[in-house]
């Protein structure tokens, strides 16, 4: 065995390498190596967030695939229409566009001014300096109404700290979407969801239409927003009012033995639940094998298309989802733009997010197929006749709460959803997966 | 093992290779009877197998107007990532093969390479690229995609040389050519079906690619995968136009097949290597 | 070759060609180690630099909060309770998959060497699955197992099969991820073995034949044989792939029912996409590719004991 490499090619390898690796290095910002952290942050501004500037060019905007990226696209010439300056709406693949999102917020780059993204976010990138505030933008608009005409949960959602960070395009919460040929009147506490759901499971009551009473998403990534609008009916929380962690009170075990009592005591939800999310609801239903579920209104436009569905059309409605002694609520999050500290148009940016997120600009981005967080949108004569059930849906809107005003949301969320999957594949009760949860609660947050 | 079979090994051979080939098609098989379904039978139970076809998904995949120019892009950069990856891997490989070049350090550096999953060079790729103007050009996701590919295609062609005898070049150089002849006029002729494999396996890596075309292309360069998962978002599944344009994305790859596979299949003519 | 130059451009021309000669082995090499080592140093040393210090989406913005702590990721990455279950999920993954994939793609790869009719069409259909995006694949098979409309469970009711949730249940998911995943791999064996016993040696095989071998000896004494350095690389291959294998697993099951299909490469995208621990991520993906390199080493080692040492 001949174990040659002659030193000549050792050198030139190491050359070429220490090349590219000095190219890039040395004039990004970004880069995280250890030792030349020093040297390298230094090119860009130091240790202060760098804020936008506006260099009078186009606004650069990301969203994702979808009625919202459609929506947007459209919105976008119509502003350019009305006002004269332009906007490039860029409209990315959805599934990947998080991935696409989150590196490039990461690695800090500059060529984009808005992203479009889920409320979620606000706190931890707000906290990372990652988003610009926008509250200056605004308060400076006079038309805006922000406190009389937007959502309370929008508001919320949008907000962090003492500051503003995004502008609400979207906000979605789980409803409850029902058969009305079925279902005369929706129930409206937990309790009467559970009667309904066993009178319409072919297992339970032989004679029922449908195979299953109900559904909710349980699939590895987000199995904890339906359980959500169950934890808050019963009077639980995840955080209280200072921050402390309640996940683990009384209310919020009985609330979560509810919960996986549907799947794995009662069975009126179909045994798939584990792996099922948003796609495989909507096909239950749209194959009749629901009489209800823990669904989004998104899923109406295709419920009520005869050519799509016809199963549905015609058959189907919107209620807010049950609840119980403390309440009816649901979990809600916005989406919205946010602005890159790094934004180089930021005031043709900001004209244009006040614009579209507006009561004028906000009617255009709805009719095209969002679903702007504003009363005068969803009071709207065009959009009620368009969206019959928008007046169900503003209800559900106006006592909808949000999501987790921390940080370390994604952290804490994680840990929820390793417990809660774990509970749902039948591995341990209730009472485990929230001690488990409450205990890394505490840890990630220091209590 | 080139015999011709007799009737009693026929039914053998169709038995078996169908039952595995009907498991390997079958999705494909699904998704082409998708792509011309009406969208409310998409998933009835039982499914649906007869029905009267529309062309509906594939008259908008193909009306999009990003299609058209990401089915270029996407050709462009996979025969580039192919022609590359099986050009430079075959030297390499050659080199690996009779002389173990580089040894021990170089076959460990070559698994390593491997080993990566991509998701861990997104960020680097994304910061370096950036940096170096490759963002977002075709020249970029080459090379991203060859990084991916070359290794697994220097392995490939490795166990490929080795199963040449060295003999041949051995005469050849007897005969007064120099190494670099041989190599070119003995040894890869006889590589054909080696490098058919290869440049076929690699082109399909580089045609389904996913993750470096998400990461490293934006608005200049579109490839076909991505556009593909445009139909795909968490509120809406529109089967009947990712099945559409799944279908449109195999259709080069079943033409490359159709092209190369005649270099695999030798034959009885087979008859350059002696003893 | 070395015929002695007369006039200057011919003796640039013979040094030149004399210097390719001696350093044949080392050109040859050269531009794809070139290529390789260029794209890959900067993510190594920017992974390596990540996973020595505590960089978050909290402070990666925030330069002064990013600090040096040696190799303490890597020891919470090992102290993690859920490391070892991790580790084992993906190996189970990793063992089965190897086995489906080499067991069926052998013995396709072997009958497609036969001659009959229909056979190059039976081999396009054969390679569909690498000709398939994984995007669709994922989606597809999904919906294929899906427990109350797939097409599987309806094949399997027609055999009399009762109907499976072959994605949600704890004990159907990982051998269903495990198969799917398998599915893909098939024709990678099948078509790189095909294309090896096509190379191999005419004169072998009817050397054998003329001595009064059957159909299976030939296949044990000569082909497989033969075959050997073949199946080495493919296992190699085969292994480095599943073990760093994500967006079907991804795509399927999420890593459930509960964590039962959660293979390392689920991990590492969590803690960076969910978590944004990206020191983390970038500890574990150190991890990963460590124990990928040290196992197929071995592998390779062990494997090429067996042949009976092959020449390299």
């Amino acid at each position: 065995m001949i174990n040659v490499r002659s030193g000549a090619t050792t050198r030139a390898l190491a050359l070429a390498a220490s090349a590219v690796i000095l190219a890039t290095a040395c004039t990004s910002g970004a880069s995280p190596a250890p030792s030349t952290a020093a040297t390298s942050g230094s090119s860009s501004a130091p240790t202060q967030a760098s804020a936008p500037v506006d260099a009078g060019g186009t606004p650069v905007v990301w969203i994702f695939a979808g009625p919202e990226g459609d929506a947007l696209k459209a919105a976008g010439d119509a502003y350019t229409k009305a006002t004269g300056k332009p906007v490039d709406v860029e409209v990315l693949g959805r599934d990947t566009f998080n991935q696409k999102r989150d590196l490039f917020v990461a690695s800090q780059a500059t060529g984009v001014d808005l992203i479009m993204t889920g409320s979620s976010r606000v706190p931890s990138w707000a906290d990372g300096n990652l988003i610009a505030p926008v509250e200056q933008y605004i308060n400076a608009d006079p038309k805006y109404d922000w406190e009389s005409d937007v959502f309370p949960v929008a508001r919320a959602e949008s907000a962090f700290g003492d500051h503003l960070y995004m502008f609400p395009l979207d906000t979605y919460a789980e409803i409850l979407v029902y058969r009305t040929d079925l279902i005369s009147t929706p129930p409206k506490t937990w309790d009467e969801y559970l009667t309904v759901a066993k009178q319409f499971t072919k297992s339970i009551t032989p004679s029922s239409p449908t195979k299953y009473g109900t559904a909710y998403s349980g699939k590895d990534y987000v199995p904890e927003a339906s359980w959500f609008s169950v934890l808050w009916g019963y009077g639980g929380d995840l955080l209280d009012s200072t921050g402390k962690v309640v996940i683990d009170s009384p209310e919020a075990v009985a609330s979560l033995d509810f919960h996986l009592g549907l799947l794995l005591k009662e069975k009126v939800v179909p045994p798939e639940t584990p792996n099922w999310e948003y796609p495989e609801i909507q096909i239950a239903l749209q194959q009749g094998l629901l009489a209800m579920a823990s669904h989004f209104p998104a899923a109406m436009p295709e419920l009520e298309d005869c050519a799509k569905s016809p199963n549905t059309c015609g058959k189907v409605a919107i209620a807010p989802l049950p609840g119980g002694s403390a309440g009816q609520f649901s979990a809600a999050e916005n989406l919205g733009l946010v602005m890159n500290p790094k934004a180089e148009n930021a005031q043709a940016a900001a004209d244009f997010a006040l614009w579209v997120s507006g009561t004028e600009g906000g009617l255009v981005y709805t009719k095209a197929g969002g679903a702007t967080p504003r009363r005068s949108v969803y009071a709207n004569a065009d959009i009620t006749a368009a969206r019959p059930w928008a007046a169900d849906f503003a209800k559900t809107l106006e006592s909808a709460k949000g999501t987790i005003r921390s940080p370390k949301a994604s952290d804490l969320l994680a840990s929820l959803r390793e417990e809660l999957n774990k509970a749902l594949a039948g591995q341990q009760d209730a009472k485990t997966t929230l001690d488990n949860t409450a205990k890394k609660w505490r840890e990630i947050l220091g209590q | 093992m080139i015999m011709k079979a007799g009737t009693r090994q026929l039914v053998l051979i169709y038995g078996l290779i169908g039952l595995v080939v009907g498991w390997l098609v079958l999705p494909a098989l699904w998704m082409l009877l998708t792509s011309i379904k009406p969208p409310a039978l998409v998933a009835t139970n039982p499914p649906t197998f007869l029905f009267s076809p529309t062309s509906a998904n594939f008259t908008a995949v193909l009306g999009a107007k990003e299609v058209v120019g990401s089915i270029r892009d996407t050709v462009v950069i996979s025969i580039a990532t192919t022609v590359l990856s099986v050009t430079i891997g075959s030297f390499a490989a050659y080199s690996i093969a009779r002389f173990s070049t580089g040894g021990t350090p170089v076959f460990f550096f070559l698994i390593l390479v491997q080993a990566i999953p991509s998701v861990v060079l997104g960020l680097p790729f994304f910061v370096m690229f950036r940096q170096l103007g490759l963002y977002d050009t075709i020249p970029g996701l080459v090379l991203a995609y060859t990084t991916v590919s070359l290794p697994f295609a220097i392995w490939l062609l490795v166990a490929f040389f080795d199963d040449i005898p060295r003999e041949l070049e051995e005469a050849a150089l007897v005969d007064g050519c120099s190494r670099w002849g041989a190599l070119f006029r003995v040894v890869m002729p006889l590589a054909r079906p080696g490098l058919a494999v290869a440049g076929i396996l690699t082109f399909m890596s580089a045609w389904n690619q996913f993750f470096f075309a998400l990461v490293l292309a934006g608005q200049n360069v579109r490839t076909l995968p991505q556009v593909a998962s445009n139909y795909i978002s968490t509120y809406t599944l529109d089967w009947g136009k990712v099945a559409a344009a799944g279908v449109l994305l195999l259709i080069p790859p079943v033409i490359v097949v159709l092209v190369m596979q005649r270099h695999i299949v030798r034959g009885l003519t087979f008859g350059a290597v002696k003893g | 070759m070395t015929a002695q130059p007369v006039s200057s451009h011919f003796a640039v021309r013979a040094s030149f060609a004399r210097w390719a000669d001696r350093h044949f082995r080392s050109l040859l090499v050269l531009p794809a180690l070139l290529l390789l080592v260029v794209l890959v140093a900067y993510p190594a040393i920017y992974l390596l630099g990540l996973s020595v210090q505590n960089i978050t989406l909290a402070n990666i913005a925030k330069p002064d909060r990013q600090l040096f702590v040696g190799l303490s990721n890597f020891a919470n990455v090992f102290a993690n309770p859920n490391f070892f279950s991790t580790i084992r999920t993906t190996a189970v993954f990793g063992v089965a998959s190897i086995a489906v994939e080499l067991g069926v793609g052998l013995m396709l790869g072997l009958l497609f060497t036969a001659r009959f009719r229909g056979r190059r069409g039976l081999m396009i259909l054969m390679l569909i699955p690498i000709l398939m995006t994984p995007v669709v694949i994922g989606l597809f098979w999904k919906l294929l197992l899906n427990g109350e409309w797939g097409v599987v469970n309806y094949l399997l009711s027609v055999v009399g099969i009762a109907p499976q949730s072959w994605l949600a249940d704890s004990s159907l998911a990982m051998p269903s991820v495990i198969l799917v995943f398998a599915w893909g791999g098939i024709s990678f064996v099948t078509l790189v073995v095909l294309g090896a016993v096509e190379s191999q040696s005419v004169d072998l095989h009817e050397a054998a034949r003329v001595d009064g071998a059957g159909y299976f000896a030939i296949l044990r004494y000569v082909t497989l044989p033969l075959l050997k350095p073949v199946l080495l690389v493919i296992v190699l291959i085969l292994a480095i792939d599943a073990l760093k294998q994500f967006d079907i697993i991804y795509v399927l099951t999420g890593g459930g029912p509960g964590g039962l299909t959660r293979v390392y490469s689920l991990e590492i995208y969590d803690q960076a996409f969910s978590r944004s621990n990206f020191s983390i991520a970038a500890a574990e993906a150190i991890v990963l590719v460590g124990l990928t390199v040290v196992l197929v080493a071995g592998l390779v080692r062990a494997l090429r004991a067996s042949v009976g040492g092959g020449g390299r």
